[in-house]
């Protein structure tokens, strides 16, 4: 059976799974953004907090994805939840990196010439820094959020479901075609996610600064 | 207006920035700090507006204890502008300039109009600026719209910190005369910081000189020229800057080098060819150890051309001044023996230069 006819004949299951993926890269991102931003923006007032918060982070990053999986295993058991919590995890350390660093890299004498004016500290979050972080951020959350497409695909491993269901079905029956119908559609939701976020950043980008990006590529160009 | 008494910043590595710092400043007045970096100008700038908190001593607005005002409240009656990149690069020309306005609340009607007046008032065509970025302005612009944004809400004391620093020496001046210009219009009180001496000079009502966070003198620009307080005064400012009178200025100053000369021996004939060569019409005649002698102008060679002479025997006695005698005491000699220019030489009579009418001018011209 050519690929083409497998795909039209089990279309429904192959949309489920699909849906089931993002659900559950979705969920996990969702979380992660609830406690990672917070978080970043914490450590930006609190500096002495940054260093072991972030290096935290970093250590839970080196753990192979599926041994973290299988660590969610006797804590939340099999199906989907453990795999969400797995990928929140993951998800906080990139987010919560780059909402800190987008804060930090706005230019002090932005923050100064606020401060010397009388913004209290919340205003000078709301009013200047998020703004100015913000297309930082996002390109964080878009990076992740690509990433945590790939490694949904794992939830299978651990009962859940997903487009990883059907790679895992395809591997052990040796069935090209499943496998195909997992991974294609799989890494084509990632593409499409990388560039439909692409497209959110440059829409979102506050009009001022998109201007001095575009300017600041071309001096990079122009200095070589 | 402004009163600063015995401010001091000690730091609690003990670094002292600034010192028993106490001064007065009256409604209207720009004052300017300057002073070698480090002497405590910035920091003083900034415990104004409690950026930074003195650790001893008192700031009065309109004999208001700035100690006992929020910090924040504080700010915003205050007007703040920075060197560097301060303007807001995501808002728009209007919205960076209505800043306080909106921390204060102000009824939308009244900040568009006061967004207005001031872009006008700097020559910005508000219909063409108030929606532009930052980004999308020259250097000159964005200062200029960082000095509106802090005229903005209308505060009494304007702090200002090196504002022109960044910039390039034409706009520089450019923005230093609208300032002054500003001023006039708006008469607000300025604590404005510089290392610049020649823009001190130029805009200050008085400047106060500052070194390891001391006062060291505090004057008008005219005073300060005229009586510098110590050698680190004298040399900060530079001394072709200070105001000097003609009995204070020597001779050597303003005299020119290598008059024309010739030595007594020498014939009329070469003595023509000197001056024209120099195009003078009068000689100064030196021994061969360049002592003067005495003086040999045109007509008399021309007189006594066909008889073979040397310039020793047509040369006539001239008056003289030492190097070190004073610009005045040689202008004095030209109009008491009305002569058009006098030798100087150096105390053993060797000629060192000459001072000429035209020299007088010149210095003269240079201290107006």
């Amino acid at each position: 059976m050519d690929f083409a006819e497998f795909f039209i004949n089990n279309f429904g299951r192959i949309a489920t799974r699909t849906a089931e993926h993002v659900v559950i890269a979705l969920s996990a991102l969702f979380l992660a953004l609830l406690v990672a931003v917070p978080l970043g923006i914490l450590l930006t007032r609190q500096e002495h907090l940054a260093k072991p918060v972030l290096g935290l982070g970093n250590i839970i990053m080196t753990i192979p994805s599926l041994a973290l999986l299988a660590f969610m295993l006797p804590v939340l058991g099999i199906g989907n939840r453990p795999a969400i919590a797995a990928l929140f995890l993951y998800a906080l350390m990139p987010i919560m990196r780059n909402t800190y660093t987008g804060i930090k890299q706005v230019q002090p004498s932005l923050i100064e010439a606020a401060r010397g004016m009388g913004l209290r500290d919340f205003q000078i979050l709301y009013q200047l820094e998020l703004p100015l972080a913000f297309s930082f951020i996002l390109a964080g959350i878009r990076t992740t959020l690509v990433i945590l497409i790939g490694w949904a695909t794992l939830a299978a491993f651990i009962g859940g479901g997903g487009l990883g269901q059907l790679i895992w079905a395809g591997l052990t029956n040796i069935n090209y075609n499943l496998i195909l119908s997992g991974a294609i559609p799989a890494a084509g939701l990632a593409l499409l996610t990388d560039l439909l976020m692409g497209r959110l950043e440059t829409i979102l980008t506050p009009r001022g600064i998109r201007k001095t990006r575009v300017k600041e590529v071309k001096n990079a160009f122009n200095k070589d | 207006m402004v009163s600063f008494v015995e401010v001091n910043k000690t730091y609690p590595n003990n670094t002292q920035a600034v010192d028993s710092f106490s001064l007065t400043m009256a409604k209207g007045e720009l004052v300017v700090l300057i002073g070698p970096s480090g002497c405590g100008k910035t920091t003083t700038l900034k415990m104004v507006n409690r950026l930074i908190q003195p650790t001893a001593g008192k700031i009065f607005i309109n004999d208001v204890d700035t100690d006992e005002l929020d910090p924040v409240e504080l700010r915003r009656q205050i007007g703040y502008v920075i060197q560097d990149i301060s303007l807001f690069p995501h808002q728009t020309v209007a919205r960076n300039i209505a800043t306080v306005p909106l921390l204060k609340k102000w009824p939308d009607g009244q900040i568009r109009d006061t967004v207005d007046r001031l872009l006008r008032m700097v020559d910005m065509d508000p219909a063409v600026f108030r929606n532009r970025y930052p980004s999308e302005l020259s250097g000159g612009q964005q200062q200029r719209i960082g000095v509106l944004r802090a005229l903005a809400a209308d505060p009494e004391v304007m702090l200002m910190d090196e504002p022109f620093g960044a910039l390039d020496p034409i706009t520089r001046v450019q923005l230093q005369d609208e300032l002054k210009n500003l001023q006039q219009k708006v008469n607000k009180t300025i604590l404005f910081v510089t290392h610049d001496m020649d823009e001190a000079l130029k805009i200050a009502d008085r400047i106060v000189i500052m070194k390891d966070g001391q006062i060291i003198q505090a004057a008008t620009p005219e005073d300060l020229l005229r009586q510098p307080a110590n050698d680190f005064v004298r040399t900060f400012i530079g001394e072709e800057r200070l105001i000097r009178k003609p009995d204070q200025v020597q001779a050597h100053e303003v005299m020119l080098r290598n008059p024309a000369c010739l030595e007594a021996g020498k014939g009329l004939r070469q003595g023509l060819e000197a001056m024209r060569e120099a195009r003078v019409d009068s000689l100064l005649i030196i021994d061969n150890r360049r002592q003067f002698l005495g003086v040999v102008d045109v007509n008399t060679i021309q007189t006594h051309l066909k008889q073979n002479k040397t310039l020793q025997e047509i040369m006539v006695d001239w008056p003289t001044v030492g190097e070190t005698d004073s610009v005045k005491t040689a202008v004095q000699l030209m109009v008491d023996q009305n002569v058009r220019f006098v030798p100087v030489v150096n105390d053993s009579g060797r000629l060192k230069g000459i001072i000429t009418r035209a020299r007088v001018v010149n210095f003269v011209l240079d201290y107006l």
